[in-house]
C-alpha cells in the first residue's frame, strides 16, 4: 500500500504566456481527477507536467511537487505510473511470466504479491478472457490495456497515475475505473468521456494550454453520471447481442 | 568551448537527441556538430539545413571509437577555428566495450527503451561513464517495462541524470537542456583544475586486434 500522497501544482502559464488562474492547485492521495478539453488544449502537456514532477522549467513553466512519498521512490523515477494508448508490450513474455519479471526487478516480496489477483483483475477488465501462458505479444489491445492497469495498481508503487483517454482502450470502462479508484492513489485521467469525467471527484478545464477550472463534480451531475451508467449498461448488454448474433429489437 | 561526447547504440535516436536538445536552447551559441560514422551517413544534411557548422569522420576499415579519439585534437582545432561555444559530437555508437568520453567533456548515453529491459546490462562504460542518460522511445513501452529497464539502468550508472525524451513530440528536452547545462558547469569546473590534456574516461580495449589487422580466419586467440 503507497504511502498517502498529496501533490501540489503552481501555476505556469498558457500557450500565449498568461498566467494560469489559480494559486495553487493541490489533490490527496485517493481523489479521482479528470483532465478535460479539446483537442491541443494542453491535456497532454499537462500529464508530461505531473509524470515528471516537473520544477518549473518545462513549456508551461508549472511547478508539480508530491510530498509523504519516500524520496526513495522520487528518486527511483518510481513516484508516477502512466498509461498511454501509444504504449504496448515489447518483451516476448507469456503474460504470468511477464508479471513475475516486473515484480522481481522491482524486488517484491514473491509472498505478498499475489499475481493470481492481478491476472483476475486484468481479465475483470478485459472482457474477452486470456490465461496465464498467453504470449504478451496474442493479447488484444483490449487485453493489453487491461493488463497494463492492472500490473500497475498490483505491482507497481507508484502513488500516483496518469491514464490517457481509457474510453478508447477497448476496456470495460466502469471496471477500469473502480480498479483505478483504489485508497491511497491519486488518479489523473485525460478524457473526452462525460461518463468517466462525472465519476471523478474534480475535474480541471484546459483550454489554450492552460487550467482555466477546477470543477468538483456537484451531487446533480453525480446523479446524471449514474444515469448515463445504466445506459451505458444497457449499450454494453446490446452489443454483447450482436456479437453473438441475436436480435436487438 | 564546452564539449557534449554523445554515445549510444546506432538508431538509439543520437542524432535527434541533438536536435532536441539544440531547439531547447541547451548550447551555447555558435553551436558545431561532428559526427562518426562507420560507412556512411545523411546526418549532415540535418545540420547543414540548419546551418550548423558540420564535420563528418568515416571510421571505414578501422574501429569508429578508436578513430575518433585519434580525431579529437583535430575536431577540437577545428571547432576553435569555427570560434564555436559548443562542440557536439556524435560517435558511432558500436561498441558495449568502450566509449570516447573525454574527462573534460559532457559524456551523454542515449538508449533506446524498445531495446528491450535487459539492454542496459549489456553496455560498458558507455553507460558507466555518463554524465547524463537520455532514454527515447519510453513512451512506447509498458509502464512495467519502463520500470524494470528503469532498474537495469540504475544497477549500472546511479550517479547520471536520466532524462526521458519523445524524439518525435520533443517532450523531455527542456528537462534534457537543463540536465545538459547543468553537467556543462560541472565538467567545465573539473576542467579548470586539470592539466588540460585530451584524455578519455576509461582506456578503450588496451590489445592490437588480430582482426582489425587483417585476420579473417575464425579462432585465432592470441593469449
Amino acid at each position: 500500500m503507497p504511502e498517502p500522497a498529496i501533490l501540489t501544482v503552481l501555476p505556469g502559464t498558457d500557450k500565449f504566456g498568461r498566467s494560469e488562474p489559480f494559486g495553487s492547485l493541490e489533490f490527496e492521495a485517493g481523489r479521482t481527477v479528470a483532465i478535460v478539453g479539446p483537442t491541443g488544449s494542453g491535456k497532454t502537456r499537462l500529464l508530461a507536467d505531473l509524470e515528471r514532477l516537473s520544477p518549473g522549467d518545462s513549456p508551461t513553466r508549472r511547478r508539480v511537487s508530491l510530498r509523504g512519498v519516500p524520496p526513495a521512490v522520487v528518486a527511483a523515477d518510481r513516484a508516477v505510473a502512466r498509461i498511454s494508448q501509444s504504449m504496448q508490450f515489447f518483451l516476448d513474455l507469456g503474460v504470468r511470466e511477464f508479471l513475475e519479471m516486473h515484480r522481481d526487478a522491482l524486488q517484491r516480496d514473491r509472498e505478498d504479491t499475489d499475481l493470481d489477483a492481478v491476472l483476475g483483475a486484468a481479465n475483470h477488465l478485459a472482457g474477452e478472457p486470456f490465461g496465464p501462458d498467453t504470449p504478451l505479444a496474442s493479447l488484444s489491445g483490449g487485453q493489453a490495456r487491461a493488463l497494463m492497469i492492472a500490473d500497475v495498481m498490483g505491482i507497481s508503487d507508484a502513488p500516483v497515475l496518469l491514464v490517457d483517454e481509457i474510453e478508447n482502450a477497448g476496456i470495460d470502462r466502469h471496471a477500469a475505473l473502480d480498479v483505478l479508484s483504489a485508497p491511497g492513489r491519486l488518479v489523473f485521467l485525460a478524457t473526452h468521456d462525460p461518463l468517466i469525467a462525472l465519476r471523478a471527484d474534480v475535474r480541471l478545464v484546459l483550454c489554450e494550454g492552460a487550467i482555466r477550472e477546477v470543477r468538483e463534480t456537484t451531487p446533480a451531475e453525480r446523479r446524471l453520471a449514474a444515469r448515463l451508467a445504466r445506459e451505458d449498461r444497457k449499450t454494453g448488454l446490446l452489443r454483447d447481442a450482436l456479437r453473438r448474433g441475436d436480435w436487438l429489437a | 568551448m564546452t564539449v557534449y561526447v554523445v554515445g549510444g547504440p546506432p538508431s538509439a535516436g543520437k542524432t535527434k537527441v541533438i536536435e532536441r536538445a539544440l531547439d531547447a536552447g541547451a548550447f551555447d551559441p555558435p553551436v558545431g556538430v561532428a559526427k562518426l560514422d562507420c560507412s556512411e551517413s545523411t546526418d549532415l544534411g540535418t545540420w547543414r539545413a540548419r546551418s550548423i557548422p558540420a564535420r563528418q569522420l568515416l571510421a571505414g576499415a578501422l574501429c569508429p571509437d578508436h578513430v575518433l579519439m585519434e580525431k579529437y585534437p583535430e575536431l577540437l582545432a577545428w571547432a576553435a577555428e569555427k570560434g564555436l561555444q559548443t562542440l557536439v559530437v556524435e560517435t558511432a555508437g558500436l561498441c558495449g566495450r568502450c566509449a570516447p568520453y573525454l574527462r573534460d567533456a559532457v559524456a551523454v548515453a542515449v538508449l533506446d527503451a524498445t531495446a528491450g529491459i535487459a539492454a542496459p546490462r549489456k553496455l560498458g562504460p558507455l553507460l558507466a561513464d555518463a554524465d547524463i542518460v537520455v532514454i527515447t522511445r519510453g513512451d512506447l513501452v509498458s509502464q512495467a517495462e519502463r520500470e524494470a529497464f528503469g532498474v537495469n539502468l540504475r544497477s549500472r550508472n546511479d550517479r547520471a541524470h536520466r532524462a526521458w525524451l519523445d524524439g518525435r513530440t520533443g517532450e523531455g528536452a527542456m528537462v534534457l537542456a537543463t540536465a545538459l547545462r547543468t553537467a556543462a558547469r560541472s565538467v567545465c569546473r573539473q576542467a579548470a583544475t586539470g592539466a588540460g590534456e585530451v584524455a578519455a574516461r576509461t582506456p578503450l580495449p588496451q590489445l592490437y586486434c588480430s582482426y582489425c589487422l587483417g585476420r579473417d580466419q575464425a579462432g585465432i586467440e592470441i593469449l
